[in-house]
């Protein structure tokens, strides 16, 4: 083989390095959830993936249209039902206009891309998703990261740099806290800044009919740009930036992802319309869940587990490096108990993180079993190591 | 919080006290040239070293200083330079 790609082959080492290092099932080898065991990797908050609305939508339009139309979403005409849904979903945001996207990551990106520019800063909270950064990266803007939800120093950081995009989630995802939206309008508008606000985590979740944070608070007139990933709540395939009617059409001929990518499939379409059906109705599926987080954040904290600063369906319990985390997940796992891990780049090297995303589907039963768990494994796991058990012991 | 009354160790052991909390090291655990990231740093550990100087010292300290902060010794050096000590 001719030549190497600089560095490669030492990055492939350090990668087959640290899969040795692991010593349990994660990157490979992580055994089947079995029937009666509790599945909390989804983020399917409102359990919509299986409902029969939502199945017989798709299934019925890849009976009618098969995979549709192979070509960018761009220029397809204007009866393509991708337009439908995004009127729908515009109208459910209480926004001028939405743009639809192939993902979550897509928009993010190419919203940041079409509409930052070379050297311009970006204040993008440290935690925020690494779509915000990679859209920063793509614009050739210069990232000015904000410790997380502290906006006394955004503040401080936008009176050094200057106006520019503000980038936050709405919900974290790694740590479940909201944003403090409000706050982060008011000081966009007294700066001359733009606000990004990601609500991947709360639309279907928060707010009336599930249609996030942004609408809750009020704020729908006052937030330039609200994306999402619809992979959550909606169960899909897709996501959307939620903007202006004017930038909704400058968008998709600036934003390289939405030019240079096919189109959404009809019968992801549809099954996100199906879903949409339902999350506007879905006040009980709503109720529930947060009574599942609530449970479990509750019980989890007097089993001596530090879930803060959550207060929401994600759940994040830390056991900070990889070694413990993979402890932590092999024990969970054989418990019967299915958490998402979180490792690095997803997250920094000593803050790994076992998520338990709740859905509203769980039973009593689930939740006990959950909770059963987590004290069989605890003195095992060294819980009372971790460093923010410690912390939470200290305070 | 700093005054212009603290005696130089007292200032030291107050940004020890600070580096430590941002980065969640004990302070026995770190050396004046230990170098952060072999002790787990990240940015988001580093964001918040140079947020909690900032606001401690009441000094404005530019962005692309973080790559300078690689040990308790150079935060020490970054903060005399921005606050003229």
């Amino acid at each position: 083989m001719a030549g190497e790609l600089r560095g490669l082959t030492g990055r492939l080492a350090d990668w087959e390095a640290r899969q040795a290092r692991w010593g349990g099932a994660i990157y490979r080898g992580r055994g089947v959830p079995q029937p009666g065991d509790v599945v909390l990797m989804s983020n399917d908050y409102l359990a919509l993936g299986g409902h029969p609305h939502v199945v017989e939508a798709q299934v019925r339009c890849l009976r009618e249209q098969g995979n549709g139309l192979m070509m960018s979403g761009v220029f397809t005409g204007d009866g393509d039902p991708q337009h439908a849904f995004a009127s729908a979903a515009a109208q459910f945001l209480d926004a001028p206009a939405v743009m639809l996207c192939q993902s979550g990551w897509a928009a993010n990106v190419g919203l940041i891309q079409a509409v930052s520019s070379p050297g311009a800063p970006v204040y993008v909270d440290a935690t925020a998703h690494m779509s915000l950064w990679a859209g920063i990266a793509a614009a050739e803007s210069v990232a000015r990261p904000f410790p997380h939800n502290d906006v006394e120093c955004l503040e401080r950081l936008i009176g050094q740099y200057g106006p520019g995009l503000i980038a936050v989630d709405t919900l974290y995802s790694v740590s479940g806290d909201l944003c403090p939206l409000a706050a982060l309008v008011e000081l966009a508008e007294r700066t001359g800044c733009r606000l990004i606000a990601d609500e991947s985590h709360t639309l279907g979740v928060l707010g009336p009919r599930g249609a996030g944070l942004t609408v809750a608070l009020g704020l729908a007139e006052r937030i330039d740009f609200r994306t999402a990933s619809l992979a959550k709540a909606f169960a899909g395939r897709a996501g959307l930036v939620a903007c202006s009617r004017e930038l909704a059409e400058y968008l998709p001929f600036h934003s390289l992802g939405a030019i240079f990518s096919s189109t959404l499939l009809p019968h992801d379409v549809a099954g996100l319309a199906a879903a949409l059906d339902l999350i506007i109705g879905a006040d009980d599926r709503r109720e529930r869940l947060a009574r599942n987080a609530a449970v479990l954040r509750d019980g989890l904290t007097a089993l001596g587990y530090d879930v803060s600063p959550s207060e929401s369906q994600i759940i994040p319990l830390q056991p900070g490096t990889e070694p413990r985390i993979s402890l932590f997940l092999n024990l969970l796992d054989a418990e019967g108990v299915f958490g998402a891990p979180f490792i690095p780049p997803s997250v920094g090297r000593d803050r790994c993180v076992q998520r338990l995303s709740v859905h509203c589907a769980l039973t009593d039963d689930d939740l006990s079993r959950v909770l059963d768990a987590c004290a069989a494994v605890r003195d095992e796991a060294g819980v009372q190591d971790w460093k923010t058990t410690r912390r939470l012991a200290a305070a | 919080m700093y005054t212009d009354m603290q005696t130089a160790g007292e200032r030291a052991a107050r940004i020890t006290e600070l580096v430590c909390d941002q980065l969640e090291i004990e302070p026995e655990d770190l050396g004046e040239g230990d170098l952060f990231t072999d002790l787990g740093a990240d940015l988001l550990g580093l964001i918040g070293v140079l947020a909690a100087l900032e606001k401690e010292f009441k000094v404005v300290i530019p962005q692309e200083e973080l790559d300078r902060l690689v040990s308790l010794a150079a935060v020490r050096e970054v903060l005399a330079e921005s606050v003229g000590w």
